[in-house]
């Protein structure tokens, strides 16, 4: 993903410095008063494509930084618990403010327990996690439409290490944008 | 298919004593100070050049061994006369108190077994058998004397032909297996790359339910046994705990498509019959009572998980278990008296079993890691569980009598959630 963005930004780069060149040109051109209509047109089409190339890329950097931030903070839970914690209500207020301003953006939360308990119980909890907070975004006006919600229970922990630190950060609902 | 390897077994019952019939219970199995009895097993005759004599004796050993109810010894002794037994040398040498003779001959590709029980403080034979079969059939056929041996002794055929379907994690994915019910020859049953979990045995042992994310989220697959076909549960959310009914072609799970984990009954080929369970919070688990009446469950109702018993019949829900806070994964005994399940305590599982009506709760396993998923033997004398006390999660054995405990098997990665199958031939 950096990868790609980088090299836009380069992309970017050689684009603009091009432009910057050909116009220093053209005005030199102007000058001499010897510029063909051909040249004109090409130079503006050019500098119109120029103009939208840059702005999609500048677009498409802060929404993918935007997308990775809101992907990377995790909805956390006490154990044996679905309540909503004060301290993830105000991320998740701020979540939903972001989905308000974003609402092609469709999801898919994921319910995950720490592995104490049993399988299957853990589902069900992981099942109440997801839900829990695809409650809350419904509540505060994000369309049901655009959420889905999948329960991993203890399947699929982030950190397998059998300590609090590790539990602590399984039990969360996961968010992944589509 | 056992059914199948009595009729290829060309089987010949030799009544070598008429006095044999008269019944006698030499193990109370029900009574708590039952202690086990010491049966000799010298290496079998055999006329032939392989080692198939001393291995027969050994899987004889082997498999009485694992019902908890004998301790076999003499196994590197031999015997003279398989039929004329001075019977005080046994008792004098090694406090033998039962004794198994044997005699295997080879012939091209066929077997011919002799077997023989006999007991030496009265000094008569008990049991006398002569089977004839394929030269693959070794096994059934000294799982079947073994069979023998225990309903001539204990009044039960034992668990000798049962398996156990259990789950295996190798890198990051499970699938389903089954071992034989002494971990002989473990295979894959799933091969779906991806996470599949908690099996459970239909009554006739003819099918499989499970549950598995292969499809994405979890659902309830049941799977015919004779011809891999399979029909998949899939309603909206997650569908899971999939638990036979005892005597009919019909399971339940935990379905949450109304918003709530529910318990459903549904038909052997997925089609929902009807709600059983109105609880507000997550019920799942179920666990069915021989009677086909009563199940066992897990419900939140009351803020933390504890097990419930409800009626099918008359809609009725009894709260079972009131001690600790954390208690799952109920297993109804087969026998019908008793319940296993885990309980969470000070941040370790452990196994507890209690009684059907609320009593006698008593604790099984004790320290050295989490002890998860028990599953009763069909003769309700063995639990299987899944344990970390070895380090990663591996399957053991727990005797009821004794509270003895050995590993089942050994494979790489790691093993949990057993289900112990009915008997499969009756």
């Amino acid at each position: 993903m950096l990868k790609n963005f980088l090299k836009g930004l380069l992309f970017v780069m050689a684009i603009s410095t091009l432009l910057f060149t050909t116009a220093c040109a053209k005005k030199d051109v102007q000058t001499d008063g010897a510029v063909t209509e051909d040249t004109q047109a090409t130079e503006q089409n050019e500098a119109k494509d120029m103009a939208n190339l840059e702005e999609e890329n500048l677009y498409g950097k802060t929404l993918e930084e935007a997308r990775i931030n809101f992907m990377n903070e995790d909805i956390h839970f006490e154990f044996d618990s679905y309540a909503l914690v004060p301290e993830y209500v105000t991320i998740l207020q701020i979540k939903v403010k972001w989905l308000m301003t974003h609402p092609d953006i469709a999801m898919i939360i994921e319910g995950h327990c720490d592995d104490r308990g049993t399988e299957a119980y853990n589902l069900s909890l992981g099942e109440r996690r997801a839900n829990a907070v695809k409650q809350f975004l419904i509540d505060a006006g994000v369309d049901a439409s655009r959420i889905e919600t999948v329960s991993y229970g203890e399947e699929k922990p982030f950190d397998p290490e059998p300590n609090e630190v590790a539990w602590a950060k399984n039990r969360c609902a996961h968010f992944v944008l589509k | 298919m056992l059914l199948k390897i009595f009729f290829t077994l060309f089987f010949i019952y030799v009544s070598f004593a008429a006095n044999c019939f008269a019944q006698v219970d030499y193990i109370d199995i029900n009574s708590p100070s039952m202690r086990k009895i010491p049966i000799a097993i010298p290496n079998f005759q055999s006329d032939s050049s392989s080692n198939i004599a001393k291995e027969s004796s050994h899987i004889i050993s082997n498999a009485l061994d694992f019902t908890g109810y004998f301790k076999s010894i003499g196994s590197n002794s031999s015997i003279n006369n398989i039929e004329n037994i001075i019977f005080q040398n046994w008792w004098l040498d090694m406090k033998a108190e039962m004794l198994v003779t044997g005699k295997i001959n080879e012939n091209n590709g066929n077997i011919e077994v002799e077997l023989r029980l006999f007991d030496i403080l009265s000094e008569r034979l008990l049991i006398g058998k002569k089977y004839r079969g394929a030269q693959n059939q070794l096994r059934n056929i000294l799982l079947k004397f073994c069979s023998e041996i225990t309903y001539r002794l204990t009044g039960s055929r034992g668990v000798f032909f049962s398996k156990i379907a259990f789950v295996s994690k190798i890198s990051k994915k499970k699938e389903i297996y089954i071992c034989e019910f002494d971990g002989y020859n473990p295979r894959p049953i799933t091969q779906y790359n991806s996470i599949t979990t908690s099996p459970n045995w239909s009554d006739d042992g003819s099918h499989l339910a499970y549950t598995s994310f292969k499809n994405g989220k979890a659902d309830i697959i049941i799977k015919n046994l004779k011809d891999n076909s399979e029909i998949i549960v899939n309603k909206k959310g997650t569908n899971i705990t999939p638990a036979w009914v005892r005597g009919k072609f019909e399971l339940t799970a935990s379905l949450s498509f109304s918003g709530d984990p529910e318990i459903y009954l549904l038909t052997g080929n997925g089609k929902i019959i009807k709600r059983l369970t109105h609880q507000v919070g997550i019920d799942v688990s179920p666990s069915w009572a021989p009677d086909g009446k009563n199940f066992v469950f897990v419900s939140r109702k009351t803020g933390t998980p504890q097990l419930y018993i409800g009626n099918y019949l008359t809609g009725e829900f009894n709260r079972l278990t009131y001690e600790h806070n954390y208690n799952q994964e109920p297993n109804w005994s087969p026998k019908g008296d008793k319940i296993a399940f885990t309980s969470l305590s000070k941040g370790r599982t452990n196994i507890f079993v209690i009684n059907a009506d609320g009593s006698g709760l008593t604790r099984l396993t004790y320290g050295g890691g989490d002890n998860e998923s028990p599953s009763w033997a069909p003769d309700g004398s063995l639990i299987v569980f899944a344990s970390t006390k070895e380090g990663t999660f591996g399957l053991y054995i727990i005797s009821l009598h004794d509270k003895e405990q050995r590993r089942l098997l050994n494979m790489p990665g790691e093993q949990t959630s057993p289900a112990w199958s009915p008997v499969l031939n009756k």
